[in-house]
């Protein structure tokens, strides 16, 4: 299991945010904070020249050293190109001793591929592991007109693990919570931190997991999300989520649950959309134009029916001699992942819990509510009644 | 050390640091414009001095001479100081062969990048190929599976990879193909040859096989606008061990097992963990840095085929798509080790691998091999008919 526990797995925190937000100040505090991590910061440019942002960081130091990396106060800068990015911080774990890596994203980023980019399989064995998406705010871009409306600044919120409402000093109490409103709507369940030059404790932000394979954090995420899906009306540029809800006796073989989740993922590209132009009968009426669906993430914890290993053979007719067990699902960008969880995934059955059945929660941009629901539960087998406890 | 004043203008200031810009577009450590007092003064004077990143006196051209000359130094340096990991030594590498100019090239041909290759990566759609386009990928693959076999009638002890490699250039030439290979980021030859303990990518050069070696060639031929790819393991003369023998065909068993899974509608996650349950169960380890990939008017393209287990590959087999499954697999460590010539990857314990590889086409109902073998295809150890050439 790919786990920030496990020993020589360095976490990856990816800081998101528009320029001017708060970034290079969250990153110098990271860097200059006594908390005893050796942190190594990484500049991601994405092909935009480098500019302002990159020398703040590199200030103190001799930059004519720049060019591979910059020792600082707490650890290192390093400046690659995006292709070699994961091989070069590779390279500098193995070279160097490191706790932790944060990756500053551009402005204007788009923090899902970069974030795809640190989720490894760990087959690969790199030592690194996404810890979590930061996404600092500038909270008095509330006041500025069309800033909050970019549809960048919205995936960077949705997207986030973590949003530092920052400079809440300059906003007045109704505004800030007209921010925090906003927040909320877009990215339903997250954590927001308000803060004035990102003061925060940076506990709460490094190792935050938010990629760990554990039933129970994933559980509490979702916990926070309430059952309703976010409809489009609510949203700017027609971002939504949505929860698909399943019952609680019914459960998925692992490679239907996968199949299903890449068939809404990749199974329906544009030119499906145009040729079936609008006789789909799964498709919502309002959904005329047939925008196409983004999946930006996906979390869920699912109940999954595993075959005996010697009834493998015949498992689709002799299904589920196990009681079910609880996985996970996790979704960033154009990838997923379906999951037994990391440690114990015993839940007690008193736990309301148990009653909800599996239950996925996908943010994206007009999603096909209908389509979500029936793939999963064409996935899904009703349990036959002996086998409940 | 000489003293250097800030680039402000009527700053006058002692300088302290220099534009991390210029540094990464080579701009000399002479050139007073890259210098500054400090990030408040650099800051102020970005907007006008951002205009000198994009000045035509930037010396491009020096700088790139300078990388050449220090990249050349580096390899000397890093041959000089590499540790093999098993018995296999670089030879000599010959000069690269040139093709004739009617033939069409693909566009990194000329200075060994692919644009087209680039531009795609930051779309991961897989392309669905029209039917003239499949006909024209059939073509293309039954072409290449003529010019691995020519190559693999010349496996016997004593013949260099560097006679393969001119053998298999002439064959693409006779048909009107390019080598894939050849430029391919700089890939310097029309074929690779990987022997023993090399996992994939070695270069053709004047190593005589030895009996005993197991060899693989892996051909690609660009023609008619697109690329088709297959490579196979052979054995050298008629002294194989037997370990080594077993690994060959684990390799080609592990392709197979994965070619019978493809079919519209399976996740491109799912072939890894159909390679890694054969090669486990022969007592072989998949090596997990190379994959399978797209390939059509690319070399190589989405998707990515992982042959490991557990991988969160993207993407889902519809008819029309092209791509490969090649399984590299290890009678030891999966790990791999790159050589100093930046191509050849070895494995890190020395222990031998053994490679399969076909492009593939999803049809309606499931799967064409369209690099499929012929029947007079040079056999295998194993099938009817298997004479060891000496």
């Amino acid at each position: 299991m790919s786990s920030i526990e496990e020993p020589g797995v360095v976490p990856v925190t990816l800081v998101s945010g528009f320029l001017g937000a708060g970034k290079s100040t969250l990153i110098r505090r990271i860097l200059t904070e006594k908390h005893g991590l050796r942190i190594a910061v990484v500049e991601n440019e994405f092909g935009q020249t480098l500019g302002i942002e990159n020398s703040i960081v590199t200030q103190g130091v001799d930059s004519t050293l720049i060019p591979e990396f910059v020792e600082l106060p707490n650890g290192c800068l390093c400046c690659t190109v995006k292709d070699d990015l994961v091989d070069a911080l590779a390279r500098l774990l193995a070279a160097k001793q490191i706790d932790h890596i944060v990756i500053e994203a551009s402005g204007a980023a788009d923090p899902a591929p970069v974030a795809a980019l640190f989720w490894v399989d760990e087959a690969l064995e790199m030592r690194l592991a996404l810890d979590g998406i930061i996404t600092v705010v500038d909270a008095s871009a509330v006041k500025t007109e069309g800033k909050v409306d970019r549809l960048e600044f919205i995936k960077q919120i949705a997207l986030a693990d973590r949003v530092l409402l920052n400079k809440v000093d300059r906003i007045s109490d109704t505004e800030r919570e007209l921010m925090e409103d906003f927040v909320q709507r877009h990215n339903p369940g997250v954590r927001v931190q308000a803060c004035v030059q990102c003061d925060v404790p940076l506990h709460d932000l490094l190792r935050i997991r938010a990629f760990e394979m554990s039933v129970n954090a994933v559980r509490r995420d979702l916990a926070l999300t309430s059952a309703d899906s976010h409809g489009p009306q609510s949203h700017s540029h027609g971002l939504e989520s949505h929860v698909v809800l399943v019952p609680a006796n019914w459960t998925f073989q692992p490679r239907a649950l996968e199949r299903a989740l890449g068939d809404l993922l990749w199974g329906c590209d544009d030119d499906d959309v145009e040729d079936n132009g609008g006789s789909d009968p799964l498709l919502e009426a309002n959904d005329q134009k047939q925008r196409r669906q983004e999946i930006w993430r996906i979390k869920g914890v699912v109940r999954v029916a595993v075959a005996t290993p010697a009834r493998a053979g015949d498992a689709e007719h002799e299904r589920e001699r196990e009681p079910p067990h609880w996985w996970i699902v996790q979704g960033v960008d154009d990838t997923f992942e379906v999951c037994a969880p990391a440690g114990n995934a015993s839940l007690s059955t008193s736990q309301p819990w148990e009653l909800l059945g599996s239950r996925i929660l996908f943010i994206g941009r007009h999603l096909r509510r209908a389509r979500l629901d029936h793939t999963l539960l064409q996935a899904s087998t009703a349990l036959p009644p002996c086998t409940q406890p | 050390m000489t003293k250097r004043l800030c680039a402000t203008p009527g700053c006058g200031k002692e300088a302290q640091l220099r534009c991390p810009t210029c540094i990464k577009l080579g701009k000399s450590a002479e050139e007073a414009a890259t210098y500054f007092c400090d990030q408040e003064c650099f800051r102020g004077y970005w907007k006008m001095h951002k205009e000198e990143h994009n000045s035509p006196a930037a010396p491009k051209v020096s700088a790139e001479d300078a990388d050449k000359l220090r990249s050349e130094l580096l390899r000397k340096y890093q041959w000089e100081n590499f540790q093999y990991t098993g018995d296999l030594r670089v030879g000599k590498v010959s000069a690269s062969r040139s093709v004739p100019a009617h033939i069409k090239r693909p566009d990194y041909a000329r200075n060994g990048t692919s644009k087209l290759e680039e531009n795609a990566r930051r779309s991961a759609k897989l392309t669905q190929l029209s039917q003239a386009e499949i006909g024209r990928m059939r073509t293309v693959c039954r072409l290449a599976r003529e010019v691995l076999d020519i190559g693999a009638r010349m496996i016997r002890p004593g013949v260099t990879t560097d006679q393969i490699d001119a053998v298999v250039h002439d064959a693409c030439i006779e048909r009107n193909a390019y080598p894939s290979p050849l430029n391919y980021y700089h890939f310097p030859k029309s074929l690779c040859t990987s022997v023993n303990e090399v996992i994939c990518h070695g270069i053709p050069d004047s190593r005589p096989l030895e009996n005993g070696d197991i060899v693989n060639l892996d051909i690609t031929l660009y023609f008619d606008g697109m690329h088709g790819d297959l490579n196979e393991t052979y054995l050298v003369g008629d002294k194989a061990s037997e370990e080594s023998k077993l690994l060959v065909k684990s390799a080609y068993d592990a392709l197979h097992a994965a070619i019978d899974h493809v079919k519209p509608g399976v996740l491109y996650r799912e072939f890894g963990g159909v390679i890694e349950k054969m090669a486990q169960a022969n007592g072989h380890n998949v090596v997990r840095t190379y994959c399978g990939h797209g390939i059509n008017e690319l070399f190589h393209c989405a998707p990515n085929v992982p042959h490991y287990k557990k991988n969160k590959a993207v993407g889902m087999c519809k008819p029309g798509h092209t791509f490969t499954i090649e399984p590299m697999l290890t009678l030891g460590t999966w790990r791999d080790v790159t050589w100093p010539d930046r191509w050849t990857a070895a494995t890190a314990d020395g222990k031998w691998s053994a490679q399969f590889e076909h492009t593939l086409l999803v049809t309606e109902s499931g799967v064409d091999i369209l690099t499929a073998r012929l029947p007079d295809s040079p056999k295998h150890w194993w099938e009817e008919g298997y004479e060891p050439q000496l």
